[in-house]
């Protein structure tokens, strides 16, 4: 056999193709996809968006209006006798009292403090609390 | 939902506890006890126009993320809800955009999905997160009472959006001057998700509660409003009205659905996107479902394009193919000139003064359009300012930005239903006709 006959002992000689894992994702390289790509992925770089956003809004909005309240959603229009059933209603519990007062000395238990069932995450959907608690 | 808080329920339940009357009664004993000044809060059952259908109940969607229509492409969204929460359990939502100033803020349960955080260790970092970071924490959301399913919602159902912080410091009006407070700029993403998602929408309105502080904010196509901080012990009875308002009484125009717009199918259904009818000059046309793209930015022009018939065409009763049109609504800066006025302008020069031209055939026909005139003030077009009448800063006049529609004959294709490559070149050179003239000397799609 001629020296120069290729031999299956001697390495490629083709480039190496590129790894897979040096492929990175739109939203890695800060592309914008031109199709709905898996759905845990954003092509949208929050990073971004929040100065953007912070440009853009700097100067375009008012603070402490008084009046959008009462203009927007008019809330005067709501009679007064459900307003006070509501309110003694509220007031009258002492559990809603006890959390009032909590909120207005920023006590109030964060989820991560309060009694485990109401924070756990078992995987579950949020309905199915009931069956395993 | 982890917890459904339901006061307009509850309210339900202490009326029906007081009045010893039925739901349905309650509504209309709700009518004539409430000061409405004309207004109705609760239509018929049988009335089709569904934005003034009042069917809302709060839901606490804090522990889950919500997604948006199958199909509907929003970046910042999940769409496939179901594979999706099966491989990405919902763990501590981040307080603000961004977050990269490592204030954590109010934590409300440890993170314990290891697919999540191996995407935030990893080289994935802000994909998993920027769903966690953008939804809120209780919604409103428009729910027809024959829908039982409470699990999940889309964003397209949202009325209203509630945040909660604990302190109040956390609040949305800066302390001193006019700084951007982070909660405002948390509330403006998820405000820009919230119209790209709620079609037809002039505004999202937001509600915060950090610590005993309350305050009411929109946001539009020109920046956002924050009302005054109310205390939620001193100002007990106005949280309760407002409540009640934006539960039961403020309809779909009340809470920012363009006036203009008539939704033909419920804006709370789950299965039906809903279609819109929507007049442009003298015609109506029905929207054909998901819109075809969508602006997703919060200030400018907050465009989207739908695919529409026009309402009542022969062609439609005759045949099974309905003339379909393109319909773009889009709100533009009151200095430029209208889109719809540069069509005119096109086809309505004479032949000489375009001889020197390429052809046209790359632009598409136009059929109609305009600035859309306000229902209330006929005389006057709608426009920013015309929401914000009595509340918010002025509005510089340059800087205003007026609604506009226009339908377009040309119905363009995806580019995957092209069948060779020569009926591809053909679109290509069709979309450079009209811009470019060297184009047809020199390109090799002279060719075809």
């Amino acid at each position: 056999m001629s020296s120069t006959t290729p031999s299956n002992m001697e390495g490629p000689s083709t480039p190496k193709h590129p790894r897979a894992s040096s492929i990175q994702h739109d939203a890695v390289v800060g592309r914008t996809p031109s199709f709905p790509t898996p759905h845990y992925v954003s092509s949208t770089n929050i990073n971004d968006a929040k100065t953007n956003l912070k440009a853009i809004l700097a100067t375009r909005v008012s603070y402490n209006d008084p009046n959008i309240v009462n203009v927007l959603v008019k809330p005067d229009q709501v009679s007064n006798k459900l307003v006070k059933t509501i309110e003694d209603h509220i007031l009258g519990y002492q559990v809603t009292k006890d959390f009032l007062d909590a909120v207005d000395g920023q006590t109030v238990q964060l989820e991560s403090e309060m009694y485990s069932p109401l924070v756990r995450r078992n995987g579950y959907l949020c309905s199915q609390y009931s069956c395993f608690e | 939902m982890n917890t459904i808080t339901n006061f307009i329920e509850n309210d339900s339940k202490n009326d029906s506890k007081n009045d010893a009357k039925t739901d349905k009664t309650n509504k209309e004993e709700d009518r004539e006890k409430d000061n409405n000044d004309g207004h109705t809060p609760s239509k018929p059952v049988n009335d089709t126009n569904f934005a003034q259908r009042i069917d809302r109940m709060w839901l606490d969607v804090h522990t889950k993320i919500p997604r948006t229509d199958s199909g509907l492409f929003i970046p910042g969204m999940p769409t496939d809800y179901y594979n999706f929460e099966e491989s990405v359990v919902v763990g501590t939502k981040r307080p603000y955009p961004g977050g990269d100033d490592g204030d954590s803020g109010p934590s409300k349960a440890p993170r314990v999905s290891k697919i999540q955080q191996s995407a935030r260790d990893g080289n994935h970092k802000g994909t998993t997160d920027a769903f966690e970071k953008r939804r809120p924490d209780l919604v409103l959301v428009d729910h027809p009472a024959q829908d039982h399913r409470k699990d999940s919602c889309l964003w397209r159902q949202f009325a209203v959006l509630l945040e909660v912080k604990r302190d109040r410091s956390d609040g949305p009006n800066p302390s001193t001057g006019t700084t951007l407070t982070k909660l405002v700029a948390q509330l403006a993403d998820m405000a820009r998700l919230h119209l790209a998602a709620r079609p037809f929408m002039r505004y999202s309105v937001h509600l915060t509660v950090c610590g005993d502080i309350f305050n009411l904010a929109i946001f539009d196509r020109a920046g956002g409003v924050v009302s005054k901080d109310y205390n939620i012990n001193e100002d007990l009875e106005i949280f309760i009205r407002v409540i009640r308002r934006l539960g039961r009484h403020l309809d779909a125009y009340d809470l920012g659905l363009d006036r203009t717009v008539v939704p033909l199918h419920s804006l709370g259904s789950r299965k039906q996107f809903p279609e819109f009818r929507v007049t442009v000059g003298g015609s109506a046309y029905i929207t054909q479902g998901l819109p075809l793209w969508q602006s997703t930015s919060l200030v400018g022009r907050g465009t989207f394009v739908w695919s529409v018939v026009l309402e009542g065409d022969p062609e439609q009763s005759g045949k099974d193919s309905a003339r379909r049109f393109i319909l773009k609504n889009a709100w533009r800066a009151c200095g430029r000139l209208a889109e719809s006025t540069v069509y005119k302008m096109i086809y309505n020069a004479p032949k000489e003064s375009t001889s020197h031209l390429t052809n046209l055939d790359g632009v598409a026909k136009f059929v109609d359009g305009g600035d859309v005139f306000d229902p209330q003030a006929p005389n006057e077009v709608v426009k920013v300012s015309s929401h914000r009448k009595g509340f918010g800063g002025p509005i510089d006049e340059k800087d205003d930005p007026v609604l506009h529609r226009l339908v377009l004959a040309s119905r363009g294709r995806n580019l995957d239903k092209f069948t060779n490559f020569s009926r591809l070149m053909r679109a290509a050179k069709k979309m450079n006709s009209g811009t470019f003239s060297i184009f047809d000397q020199y390109s090799p799609l002279r060719l075809f």
